[in-house]
């Protein structure tokens, strides 16, 4: 091999130029030594640089330097008001709170219903909407295969609302046919979400067979406490 | 208008300045393997940076600029911490245990520690080039050396990383080996038991 350390690091790191370069590569073709010597360094290299690639700095708190933060200190300053203008009643508050059964759910035993579902989808997804039918058919079929009775019902508030209007919803096709398969599933829209929609001047115009009753945090709240098994898509 | 593009320009390199602090991290992480202190050294150079902002005449020279000051910052470092040595770092009897023993297997830690125990010369020319994929000229330039003393760092540099990562590869397969012997010497054992 004729050429030193230094000039088959500076190839590989490409610091060769003009004639120099040539004439190394043209050695370079009929020398295995020095191909392995060059691939040698360049895997160190790559060693190095895999090595290092993972260290990064521990995260700093960002100063922000815009309206935000004086946004921030302005809600602050009105939560502390709230919460100090009405601490005053809160004890009176806790008092009751504490005969009624809310802070003491011992005191009423929720017993857990088999075959009870209420499947609950909020966001505007069409992954999740599939996964929603997917897991209602997946139980129906499943109880119907043992010949168990199942009652399930799927609630929709917020951007899963989309899954039941007619007009925007990926999968009006298989909601209907879904219905029509097993009477036994009842479709529910948030009552809150559809009244949100028509603020904005639209309509949800639901499909069919969708009831539009409580609102989506009632609705569960109550089969929770029914001893219904919830599940949040 | 003018004044409008200057000041259109600083607002662009504070924000390069305050980007760059991975990159910065990286390097001084890896000229002194100590998170903390490379931490304070990125804020150091960040603030010195900031505070000379009107020196970088040419933007395109942004990289070399920033490395010299951060290795300006490091240089200073060594310079005070020479007298006094960390108490931790003084090896009382022996201080490789078995936990750092299987730490340096692994590769990863086991190229840090090569790098570590390089002298710092050395591992500042080798990380400015490899990691940050820096030219031989602009390295010469951020350490204030002639090319041909940069060249003759890195090769030495490179020649004992290579020579550390070869001789620990066959120390972690003779344990290995080892491991597999005693393995099939505690099987032979059992069968004689059983037997």
């Amino acid at each position: 091999m004729k050429f030193s350390a230094e000039m088959i690091s500076a190839y590989a790191d490409g610091e060769l130029q003009g004639s120099e370069k040539t004439e190394f590569e043209n050695e370079l073709q009929n020398d295995a030594e020095l191909q392995q010597a060059v691939e040698d360094v360049r895997a160190l290299k790559l060693q190095l640089q895999k090595t290092y690639q993972n260290v990064v700095p521990p995260a700093k708190l960002q100063y922000s330097t815009s309206n935000y933060r004086y946004a921030m200190y302005a809600v602050f300053f009105v939560l502390t008001f709230t919460v100090g203008w009405f601490s005053g009643g809160m004890h009176s508050a806790t008092e009751n709170l504490a005969q009624s059964n809310i802070m003491n759910p011992s005191m009423k035993k929720i017993v857990e219903q088999p075959g009870k579902y209420i499947l609950h989808i909020s966001v505007r997804d069409k992954a999740k909407y599939k996964q929603t039918l997917d897991q209602a058919e997946l139980l129906m079929a499943n109880y119907q295969s043992k010949e168990q009775n199942i009652q399930l019902e799927i609630i929709a508030n917020a951007g899963g609302l989309d899954l039941f209007r007619e007009d925007v919803s990926p999968y009006v096709q298989r909601v209907k046919q879904l219905q029509d398969r097993y009477p036994n599933i009842k479709f529910i829209a948030c009552s809150n979400a559809v009244a949100r929609l028509r603020e904005r001047g639209e309509e949800a115009n639901l499909i069919n067979s969708v009831h539009q009753g409580a609102t989506a945090i009632d609705q569960v709240v109550k089969r929770v406490h029914q001893g219904w098994s919830y599940i949040k898509i | 208008m003018n004044i409008f593009k200057l000041a259109c320009r600083k607002v662009a390199l504070v924000k390069r300045i305050e980007g760059s602090r991975s990159k910065l991290y990286r390097m001084a992480y890896a000229w002194s393997h100590d998170a903390m202190l490379s931490d304070d050294l990125v804020q150091e150079a960040q603030m010195l940076a900031l505070q000379k902002i009107e020196q970088l005449k040419d933007e395109a020279a942004f990289d070399g600029w920033i490395y010299t000051i951060l290795n300006n910052v490091w240089l200073g470092y060594l310079r005070k911490s020479r007298p006094c040595e960390d108490i931790e770092c003084v090896v009382v009897v022996d201080n490789i245990t078995p936990e750092h023993e299987m730490l340096v297997c692994q590769i990863d830690f086991m190229v840090r520690d090569a790098v570590s125990s390089l002298p710092n010369a050395q591992r500042q020319v080798v990380s400015l080039i490899d990691l940050e994929g820096l030219s031989y000229s602009e390295v010469a330039n951020i350490l204030q050396v002639p090319i041909g003393t940069v060249m003759s760092r890195l090769n030495r540099a490179r020649g004992a990383l290579g020579k550390a990562i070869n001789k620990n590869r066959m120390q972690q397969e003779s344990v290995s080996r080892s491991i597999y012997t005693s393995q099939e010497r505690s099987t032979q054992n059992k069968l004689r038991v059983v037997k």
